[in-house]
């Protein structure tokens, strides 16, 4: 984690002062993969959480912090975030134009882990009959820290620099998620297939990395031509 | 002057028409919850509902001081009413500066004094001195660790060994470890229970250990008439018996920041025989969550 923010504020350094350039022909390489988790799933079974604090918290909420899907095969870890990490150079990329959207629904965070652009809104939203009190916890971020005491709330903010950070609810303690604020749009976050997609990929050189919240960072070299799709998969195996 | 009286006379009005319309909007936002609180709180000028053995103590504590405030506050007022009246300004009077060497005004600030030494040495000591220093003894004792964070109350029992398990801020996981119990490295923590609430048996003294994760809160049991700061670094035992079953509050009684309101748990004061039930169903492997 360390080590990441501290390139992630390096490469972020770097690349201030460039302009977004505009998308180009050729960049249409694809790189695609799987992270396969190696292990013994039973060690890693998600928990019902305890929820009693809230009773508008009905439905049960189970731990998101290790999700192995064993029905693949091979079984495949959620929720890692997979991005290009070096071999950018210092291109500049514009924000989606469409915000990200971060809900708070039956007393958990949905998504887990989101990928952000630099400079691209961020929805935040509550869509549970209790309240709900985000805290954003960056170190180069604003802080953000809103109370949403009524169902259907919605705020927006837009974070302004790359960084990794954890995302928290002061009401609920058990509530947490982590979003990651990128000077490029490529990255993709794995679902339920375990598959990550990053696509529209200018040719070339690159380190892609892969993120896991309690496993740590695996990384790969990756090189791409023009219109080419190369796979790329990544196995976590913890002890 | 006339304008001005009235305006006053409005504001007032309507402050009080605010104030006393408070409680049920505070009502009508709050999220509703499922669970029913026992016991009376905020009865005009009451104290809330007492089910501990040595509450009352304090709350005679609290109405001696009330009662010693009250004489003193109705003495000196009239006493202040009547130095306007027979010391206003008048033709043919001339104020003197000097200080007045009377007698009674000796006597009753003494009497004053003495009354407040019997409520300082007779009364407040000694009471807080067994109801807050002389802990139970520890064989004797429910222990509970108690771990407050913006915002909630954490509790922590040592499960069927008695022993409190290693912690470890390393270890803290806000969802699946928030006490950063060492289940792997410590063999007493492994039967540890973690809950939300506060399981107490009844009629048996119970000492609760108070410390903060974050920053200072205070751990407050209106029922029980505890209240004691929860200080980061900090290991504070407090204690208490309950003679009563019932489910109760758990407030936090200092402001901790934005949701200090909302740092809240319930306690629920249980015979043995349930606590035991409740303990052996919390010190299973948490249930698997399927999709
Ligand atoms: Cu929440
Ligand atoms: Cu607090």
């Amino acid at each position: 984690m360390k080590c990441w923010s501290i390139v992630a504020t390096l490469v972020g350094g770097l690349a201030l002062g460039a302009m977004a350039g505009p998308v180009r022909a050729e960049d249409n390489a694809v790189i695609k993969g799987k992270v396969i988790f190696k292990g013994d799933p039973e060690k890693y079974k998600r928990t019902k959480l305890d929820t009693s604090k809230d009773a508008n918290c009905t439905k049960p909420v189970g731990s998101e912090d290790v999700i192995v899907d064993k029905d693949n095969n091979p079984p495949t870890l959620r929720n890692v975030m997979v991005s290009i990490k070096e071999g950018l150079g210092d291109r500049k990329f514009e924000a989606p134009k469409t915000p990200a959207v971060l809900d708070q629904k039956d007393c958990h965070y949905e998504p887990h882990v989101l990928g952000v652009v630099e400079g691209q809104e961020v929805v935040i939203r509550n869509s549970d009959p209790t309240n709900h009190n985000i805290h954003f916890l960056p170190k180069i971020n604003e802080e953000v820290n809103k109370t949403q005491p009524k169902q259907g709330m919605e705020d927006k903010i837009t974070l302004k620099k790359e960084e990794p950070f954890k995302v928290k609810c002061d009401v609920h303690p058990w509530m947490g998620m982590y979003i990651t604020v990128f000077n490029h749009p490529f990255f993709s976050v794995t679902d339920k297939t375990g598959t990550f997609k990053i696509d529209k990929l200018p040719p070339g050189k690159y380190v892609v990395q892969a993120w896991h919240e309690k496993f740590g960072i695996m990384t790969a070299n990756v090189e791409v031509t023009s219109g080419e799709t190369k796979e790329c998969d990544f196995t976590f195996e913890p002890k | 002057m006339q304008v001005k009286k009235s305006w006053i006379l409005l504001a007032v009005i309507a402050a009080a028409l605010v104030a006393s319309a408070a409680p049920a909007w505070a009502q009508a936002v709050a999220p509703k919850t499922t669970v029913p609180i026992d016991g009376e709180y905020g009865r005009f000028f009451s104290l809330p509902t007492d089910v501990s053995k040595n509450g009352h103590r304090i709350d005679n504590l609290i109405h001696w001081t009330h009662a010693f405030m009250a004489v003193l506050f109705v003495g000196w007022g009239i006493f202040f009413v009547y130095c306007l009246m027979r010391f206003r300004q008048r033709p043919g009077h001339q104020a003197h500066y000097e200080l007045v060497h009377a007698k009674p005004s000796k006597y009753l600030e003494v009497a004053v004094l003495i009354v407040e030494i019997v409520l300082l040495a007779g009364f407040s000591v000694p009471i807080w001195a067994s109801v807050k220093n002389d802990l139970p003894p520890a064989d004797k004792a429910f222990r509970v660790r108690v771990v407050a964070e913006q915002f909630a109350w954490n509790f922590h029992y040592p499960g069927p060994d008695g022993q409190f398990g290693r912690t470890d801020p390393k270890l803290v996981d806000t969802a699946t470890n928030p006490l950063g119990l060492d289940r792997e490295g410590d063999p007493h923590a492994k039967d540890d229970i973690f809950a939300l609430e506060l399981h107490i048996p009844v009629n048996q003294p119970v000492i609760c250990d108070i410390s903060s994760k974050d920053v200072i809160h205070s751990f407050f049991l209106p029922v029980m008439r505890v209240k004691q700061d929860a200080l980061p670094g900090m290991r504070i035992p407090v204690w208490f018996e309950a003679v009563q079953t019932g489910t109760y509050e758990v407030a936090c009684a200092q402001l901790c920041g934005n949701n200090h309101y909302s740092m809240r748990a319930l306690m629920y004061i249980q015979p043995a025989t349930d606590l035991e039930a409740w303990l052996r169903e919390k010190g299973k492997p948490p249930e698997e969550f399927v999709e």
